[in-house]
């Protein structure tokens, strides 16, 4: 794609050669700026963390020394390392399960026209725009014991046994804290569903229709297939976020109750700015930054795959 | 015969399908109305005044419909002060991280350079790095380098993080920009700045002013990086703010949720006004 482009995109056909050197020069000039600050802000800092990930904590006494992989082991045995990985995966999982089949839904349905849908397409992705502090807000209230709405419907519907503190029980504080994060990001995965069902030839539909394929057999053998890549992409990028994603357990539960809410981000932030130990956080957040680097690899390997896939299936038709 | 069957057949059909898609917007309006409650709630605890906010069984509606807790938690302590921090960090970074995006877009869409490929794939990488693991890197360097708590460190910060996403939405523009513009520019004797300043730079202005105030609300509503990297009262902005209305022991939740209302109100309408411009580029990774 990028070589087509290029190609295509050539402004000046000078004699190349001989302008090379110009055209490297200008080009670098003019991203100099953005290079200075990408590796000054961004990976300047974490190769330093990387670095001094290695390193003990100097105390007035002895100063810093190599440890090798000392700090990683003390992160590795902390009692709350394990269950925050656990907790991780429970909170990923069921997060962008939730989102992907929400946001299906709404991008099935908004995808037909119908009256009224230019808003309910804004509509559907306000909870994605609403800022994420404001939805914590939204959410702490909705859960409050006393005035929390969740609670008054169901004393409403009779149901006022199973009133509860969400987010101040250890049973129920995980499920709580999900059903935030599907809420924040459901509307950008109907976006992306959206966009992926747009690009759906419409006679494939017609065709099916012509031999008399039901709407159900529509959706299984056209749209859902053809959907594949596009929900296979956004859920490997959702996984990245998701995963990485704390602020609203940060400002619901902080983790707790009992470290009960307590995915990796938050561990490492727990580990070091509420129990001061720098050295395993930086280890910590090592970890979490081979995690991310893991899924960014796959989720380029997908697409990679699918553009050589799209490719073969062009060539053969 | 068949002429005379589908003046009758159609208007039963059209019926049909209209009924279809009242059904279909039925459907999901109920569905948006579900799922949007809450936010909906909150707004109209907004409304509604303090003893009211308490009342339990709830009161649905708001009566009477006040603007009191908007007043109060504009004058409450420093949030005046909040926003203007927030406007001031927003708009700095916005400009600065607009500027600099549009140069390297322009670099990477019409130069053809060594590396290229390899500044192409990280501005694609980044852009999916979540913010949570750069915290402590980011904490810890802005530390050492003594400038922590400074408006500075935070403005540099959001410009790092925004800046691949805002190449990214810029290199889209930029594509769509007709190549004969600018090859006649070029037999014009115009070279490459004035290409870039006179012809680039208008020519996608649509797409740069979408691109900055996708930037400004993403800084605007950012609260992590702002409640790690600021630890100065005074510096602090406006979703920082919003969280000193929670404390241990007592949250005041009528100035809370007005001052939350408040605040998302730039982000609802801003990103209402640039949306058709922002989601194809957000969703093209997905869907090219």
């Amino acid at each position: 794609m990028m070589n087509s482009l290029l190609g295509r995109r050539r402004v000046v056909d000078e004699p190349a050669r001989h302008n090379a050197l110009r055209e490297n020069v200008v080009a670098y000039l003019f991203m100099l700026p953005t290079i200075i600050v990408m590796l000054g802000v961004l990976l300047y800092p974490i190769i330093s963390l990387f670095a001094t990930s290695f390193y003990s904590r100097p105390t007035l006494s002895r100063p810093t020394e190599f440890i090798g992989f000392g700090n990683y082991l003390s992160v590795l045995s902390d009692p709350a390392f394990l269950p925050a990985v656990k907790n991780t995966l429970i909170w990923t999982a069921g997060v962008t399960l939730g989102q992907t089949m929400l946001g299906l839904y709404f991008a099935l349905i908004l995808h037909r026209p119908f009256p009224g849908r230019w808003l309910a397409r804004m509509l559907v992705i306000v909870p994605w725009v609403l800022p994420g502090i404001v939805v914590a807000v939204t959410w702490r209230f909705m859960y409050h014991q006393d005035i929390g709405l969740v609670n008054n419907l169901l004393r409403a519907v009779g149901l006022g046994e199973m009133a509860r503190s969400w987010l101040g029980n250890r049973d129920t504080a995980m499920i709580a804290v999900m059903i935030v994060g599907i809420w924040k990001g459901f509307g950008f995965y109907s976006l992306m569903f959206l966009a992926g069902l747009q690009t759906i030839p419409a006679d494939l539909y017609e065709a099916a229709r012509i031999d008399g394929a039901s709407e159900r057999q529509q959706l299984v053998r056209i749209t859902l297939p053809l959907l594949k890549p596009v929900i296979l992409t956004t859920v490997v990028l959702g996984l990245i976020w998701t995963s990485n994603y704390f602020e609203a357990i940060f400002v619901l539960t902080g983790g707790g109750p009992a470290r009960s809410t307590e995915t990796l981000p938050m561990f490492i932030y727990n580990t070091a700015f509420s129990f001061y130990r720098t050295e395993e956080a930086m280890a910590g957040s090592n970890i979490l930054l081979l995690l991310v680097i893991a899924i960014l690899g796959v989720y380029f390997l997908i697409v990679k795959r699918g553009r050589i896939s799209a490719a073969r299936g062009k060539a053969g038709a | 015969m068949a002429t005379y069957s589908l003046p009758a057949q159609r208007p039963l059909q059209e019926r049909l399908y209209r009924h279809r898609s009242l059904l279909l917007s039925v459907l999901a309006f109920v569905s948006i109305f579900i799922l949007i409650l809450p936010a909906l709630w909150l707004f109209l605890t907004s409304l509604k005044t303090n003893e009211n906010i308490f009342q339990i069984p709830p009161q649905w509606l708001p009566n009477p419909i006040t603007l009191d807790n908007y007043t109060q938690a504009l004058r409450a302590g420093d949030f005046g002060r909040y926003l203007a921090n927030s406007l001031l960090i927003a708009s700095v970074s916005t400009v600065v991280c607009v500027f600099i995006s549009a140069m390297s877009a322009y670099a990477l869409t019409f130069f053809n350079f060594r590396g290229r490929r390899l500044w192409m794939s990280l501005i694609v990488g980044t852009q999916f790095f979540p913010a949570a693991i750069l915290l402590l890197p980011l904490f810890r360097m802005w530390a050492q380098v003594g400038l922590f708590n400074t408006y500075f460190s935070l403005i540099a910060t959001y410009v790092a993080t925004a800046l691949s996403l805002c190449t990214w939405l810029l290199i889209g523009f930029y594509r769509a920009i007709p190549v004969e513009v600018l090859d006649a520019a070029t037999i014009d004797g115009c070279d490459r700045l004035g290409l870039f300043l006179r012809i680039v730079l208008p020519l996608s202005l649509p797409g740069i002013l979408a691109g900055g105030a996708y930037i400004f609300i993403g800084v605007w509503q950012e609260f992590l990086l702002a409640v790690t990297l600021i630890g100065d009262p005074e510096l602090r902005t406006v979703m920082v703010g919003l969280y000193t209305f929670i404390t241990q022991n007592r949250v005041v939740w009528n100035l809370l949720i007005a001052a939350s209302v408040a605040v998302s109100v730039p982000t609802i309408v801003i990103f209402g006004l640039v949306q058709r411009y922002i989601v194809d580029g957000l969703t093209a990774g997905a869907v090219k």
